[in-house]
């Protein structure tokens, strides 16, 4: 590895407060013949974070990193990865960032090692007598040593995907961004790519990884970006965000038909449960909630700010802007075929 | 946005230069603006051309045939792409007409000649005793493709009857060279509006011939340097050891002498007259129904039947027959077998043979 | 990297730039090295240049049993309408078919014709459209190589395909042209004998001149390469271009066009067998072959810049 060290373990990702950025967007836009995939992107992912890009099929998450990576021009906006401006330095950034994008991209008739070989002949950083080593490395690394010398066409799915991974880690690091890294694994080979992840993030390197699986998110990253439609739609350290993402009161009453009615002829939206009464505190504050019921004279046992799951807040999240933001009519497939091809 | 500029300026100008490359290989070099050299007239530039020994030089000329010729087994000959002519300034001579995968070679020096057929790899040689030069420039075929020899003879041959003179300059082959210009008398009943021959101005060599038919703009052949280098050549070239397995036929030159001479004996005097002179010359022959002097006689009979079947039928106080006509000339091949041929219209030809 | 100051700052030109270590570029030897070594691990590659090989053997075996069965008596001189070759009956087949210097450059003429342009388009259209195809592309251009720079070596990678090829079709007809005649009929079409020393410099002549021309093919195939992801289709395009340009050639109403075909310069081969060498013909073609060269390869540069990744 590098030098590359994180000042705090999990930096913050408040504005203005001093944080570096390994990935950072500004206005990012991408027009494929009059369909909007990105638009106004503002990503930014903090040094030695995992940042999960959560987001539907679709969202903008493969094109943000195709722009990212350099592989597609924006149509406009800013980027600057690892403190320089791309693409303009990308041949400068890119030999620090490993890239696994749109699933790997191997000959059948080679060998996994020799696609390795290959692309390790193209690492700047790696000196002709290091390409077998880090190779070697790289193959231990995904637990495909033993399958090294198989052709490539008769690997498994997962195989090929570890494979991908491989390439993405032939030579140090400072970031890592990964699309989609677990597509087509089984448990273990999920397993094997946290642990991967979380050895990074040991490491102290930068690791984006995207994903529509939210345990996915959930369970690697400490920073969430979730995109739809293009449009990044909430973003942070993952507690905040799971904090924010809940602002439910959950009220045990022992009339909660009462309670609902009472809420709503003050505008206050609520609904009931089997566990209680579910109040959306964004607009509302706690005190305000309990006053009303006390004052209406509905009995309230118990009341407590509740912490959704992230697949909550994703759902509600995407769900809710895509009414928003319904009037785009977005083709959703459309986007998404736009976007993979190249 | 910046690389798509880039892009487009490479592509531009990488488009640009290989285009105006091929049109570079496309177009004839010919744009040149007519050297200016000190005047001359024609009966020096004559003189001086027969005058002049052949420097040594190598060349490449070729030719454009618009005559219009039938085609006639035993034309084949014509059919080539370019000849390559090499000159060792005395008595070595080497010319290579060039087909699209065959070669006639002729090669001649101080006591033999050579002539090799690469389709047929057959290989003709021609010795005399001491070193005739004319019994050499006897073989016809070699000197029919140089443009040198040829055209020097034709200047010889029609000076009496034409009007020669100088017009003008031109380059040829990237050498200055005059222009020189040869028309019939307005009393010739010929088919030939003028003949042109570039001769080089430093070495009087003639470095394209030109001929024009009446109503023509175009010449209806051109014979030319494309190439024309002087400069000492390889001795090599002009020796010549036939390949293992070439079929060899050798003659003596007395042999060819000899044989040319009973050709002109009966040939020239019984069978063939000429009527009229010049520009305007009927030559009648006897059809070749026994003349196997040069190809068999099957192949004479064979021409006069081709002719006979592609000519348009002719008749008059000689009888009947048919009349081919070329670009510029033509000839008729009458039922008794003779043949009448001339640059001139079919009613010279007719009254020719009225005549006789 | 971190130490080095805030990297917040809305202005990107505030970042410190000593933050990365200077450009460094992996050396140009070792990406034709891996790109030559996948080439000929492809089993397509081999299968294409085996049978190139096996051609002019197969010719020259065929030309001496069909000799053989016209007569002993005309070893060399069969004269008139000769057994000829496979495909056509051109005289220097017939004259000395078999020789180890008429049967590899017969062969050498009658394959650039087609096959030895299909090779080399397939090549071409292996190196960029089909790694596109597998997705590989984009390991090349994220470890980074500079696409420029990466079309350098696919050009590189398909000049020693075409390089290949053509040394392969040649050695293998000087081969079977020495077994079956030994030294005998190392003849000019000017009829003069030549050593075995001019023979093998003709023929080298013979192989560079023809890897010219199959680059000139290579560069246009590598822009149609460049242009799409199916490396059949860069294969089908050459073949109707040659197709068509074929045809052009017919035509002689057209005989202002010939000059800008490509295929009109495989005709001036044949002046290697004439003594002395003409060399115009075979200038003329290389310049020809230079300016396609020129076209294709600017052609494929600016797609491969433009093209998204």
């Amino acid at each position: 590895m590098t030098t590359a060290r994180a000042e705090e373990a999990v930096p913050g990702p408040g504005k203005g407060s001093g944080t570096a950025f390994a990935a950072r967007t500004r206005g990012l836009r991408k027009v494929y013949r009059g369909t909007v995939a990105v638009d106004g992107v503002d990503l930014e992912v903090p040094e030695g974070a995992v940042v999960g890009m959560l987001g539907p099929n679709g969202s903008g998450k493969t094109t943000t990193i195709r722009m990212l990576l350099g592989l597609v021009q924006p149509t406009e906006g800013e980027i600057e990865l690892l403190g320089v401006p791309v693409p303009g330095e990308l041949d400068r950034v890119l030999p620090h960032v490993g890239a696994l994008v749109e699933g790997p991209g191997f000959h059948p008739f080679l060998s996994g090692r020799e696609n390795l070989l290959r692309f390790a002949a193209a690492e700047p950083f790696l000196a002709g007598g290091q390409l077998d080593g880090a190779v070697s490395a790289a193959l231990e690394r995904v637990g495909l040593a033993d399958a090294a010398r198989r052709k490539y066409r008769a690997y498994s799915l997962g195989m090929k995907q570890r494979l991908g991974l491989a390439s993405a880690l032939l030579a140090p690091r400072r970031l890592v961004v990964l699309d989609e890294p677990t597509n087509g694994l089984d448990p273990a080979g999920t397993q094997e790519v946290r642990r991967i992840i979380a050895e990074l993030h040991d490491n102290g390197v930068t690791v984006l990884v995207s994903s529509h699986l939210l345990a996915e998110v959930e369970a690697t990253c400490t920073h969430v970006v979730v995109l739809n439609e293009g449009v990044v739609v909430a973003q942070g350290a993952l507690d905040d965000l799971l904090e924010s993402g809940s602002p439910t009161l959950l009220v045990s009453t022992p009339d909660g038909a009462w309670a609902v009615d009472t809420l709503r002829d003050h505008r206050i939206p609520a609904r009931l449960a089997p566990d209680g009464v579910r109040v959306d505190i964004t607009t509302t504050a706690p005190a305000t909630v309990i006053e009303t019921l006390v004052r209406a004279g509905v009995g309230v046992d118990e009341a407590r700010r509740e912490r959704t799951g992230l697949e909550e807040a994703f759902a509600r999240l995407t769900h809710d802007v895509g009414e928003v933001v319904g009037e785009l009519d977005a083709d959703e497939p459309a986007v998404a075929q736009e976007g993979r091809a190249r | 946005m910046r690389p798509r500029t880039k892009a487009l300026v490479a592509a531009g100008s990488g488009i640009a230069a290989g285009l105006a490359g091929l049109a570079l290989t496309a177009l004839p070099a010919g744009a040149d603006d007519d050297p200016v050299l000190p005047p001359i007239d024609a009966e020096q530039l004559v003189t001086s051309t027969l005058a002049a020994q052949p420097p040594a030089f190598s060349g490449v000329a070729e030719m454009q045939n618009e005559l219009g010729l039938p085609a006639v087994p035993g034309m084949e000959a014509l059919d080539f792409e370019s000849v390559r002519v090499f000159h060792d300034g005395e008595e070595g001579a080497r010319v290579q007409v060039e087909r699209e995968a065959s070669e006639l070679t002729f090669v001649k020096n101080t006591d033999e000649a050579w002539a090799y057929d690469s389709q047929e790899n057959t290989a003709k040689r021609l010795t005399w005793d001491d070193a005739d030069a004319a019994a050499a420039r006897g073989h016809a075929e070699g000197e029919m493709a140089d443009p040198a020899q040829a055209a020097a003879e034709i200047i010889e041959r029609l000076r009496p009857t034409s009007d020669i003179f100088v017009d003008g300059t031109a380059r040829v082959a990237d050498r200055a060279a005059y222009e020189l210009v040869l028309t019939p008398k307005p009393s010739e009943k010929t088919l030939l509006r003028e003949i042109t021959v570039a001769i080089d101005e430093e070495t009087r060599v003639p470095l394209r011939f030109d001929m024009f038919a009446n109503g023509r703009s175009e010449p209806v052949l051109s014979l030319g340097f494309v190439e024309f280098e002087l400069g000492a050549q390889d001795a090599e070239l002009f020796e010549f050891t036939p390949p293992e397995g070439a079929e060899v036929e050798t003659t003596e030159a007395d042999d060819v002498a000899r044989a040319a001479g009973e050709h002109d004996a009966e040939g020239a005097e019984q069978r063939a007259t000429t009527v009229g002179d010049g520009w305007d010359t009927v030559v009648i022959v006897e059809a070749p129904a026994a003349a196997p002097a040069e190809g068999s006689a099957e192949s004479g009979q064979d021409l006069a039947a081709v002719l006979q079947q592609i000519g348009e039928p002719v008749t008059g106080e000689f009888g009947s027959g048919s009349h081919v006509q070329i670009a510029v000339g033509g000839a008729v091949i009458t039922q008794d077998g003779r043949i009448a041929a001339g640059a001139v219209p079919l009613q010279v030809l007719v009254d020719a043979l009225d005549q006789e | 990297m971190t130490t080095q100051g805030p990297m917040a700052l809305p202005e990107a030109d505030a970042v410190p730039s000593g933050v990365l270590p200077d450009r460094r570029r992996a050396p140009i030897t070792r990406l034709l090295r891996a790109e030559v070594r996948w080439i000929f691990r492809r089993p397509r590659t081999l299968a294409v240049l085996g049978l190139l090989a096996a051609l002019p053997v197969i010719t020259g075996v065929a030309v001496d049993l069909t000799m053989d069965g016209q007569g002993a008596s005309a070893p060399a001189g069969p004269g008139g309408g000769g057994p000829g070759g496979p495909g056509g009956e051109p005289p220097i087949f017939v004259t000395m078919a078999t020789s180890a210097f008429v049967l590899p450059l017969g062969s050498l003429m009658t394959l650039l014709m087609l096959l030895l342009p299909l090779t080399v388009a397939m090549a071409s259209g292996d190196a960029l459209a089909g790694e596109q195809s597998h997705g590989a592309m984009r390991g090349w251009l994220l470890a980074p190589v500079a696409r420029g720079r990466l079309l350098v070596v696919k050009a590189v990678g398909v000049l020693v395909v075409a390089l290949a090829a053509s040394a392969l079709v040649v050695t293998s007809g000087l081969v079977t042209g020495l077994v079956l005649a030994g030294t005998d009929g190392l003849v000019s079409m000017s009829g003069t004998e030549l050593s075995v020393a001019d023979v093998l410099w003709r023929l080298a002549i013979a192989v560079a001149w023809a890897t010219v021309y199959l680059m000139a093919v290579g560069a246009v195939a590598l822009a149609i390469s460049a242009s799409t992801e199916h490396p059949m289709v860069v294969v089908v395009s050459v073949l109707g271009g040659l197709i068509v340009s074929g045809v052009l050639m017919q035509i002689s109403a057209l005989d202002w066009l010939h000059p800008y075909l490509l295929p009109t310069s495989v005709t001036s081969l044949v002046d290697l067998i004439r003594d002395p060498v003409s060399f115009d013909g075979l200038g003329e073609g290389a310049f020809r072959a230079l300016c396609y060269l020129a076209i294709g390869m600017s052609l494929a540069y600016a797609r491969i810049t433009t093209r998204d990744g």
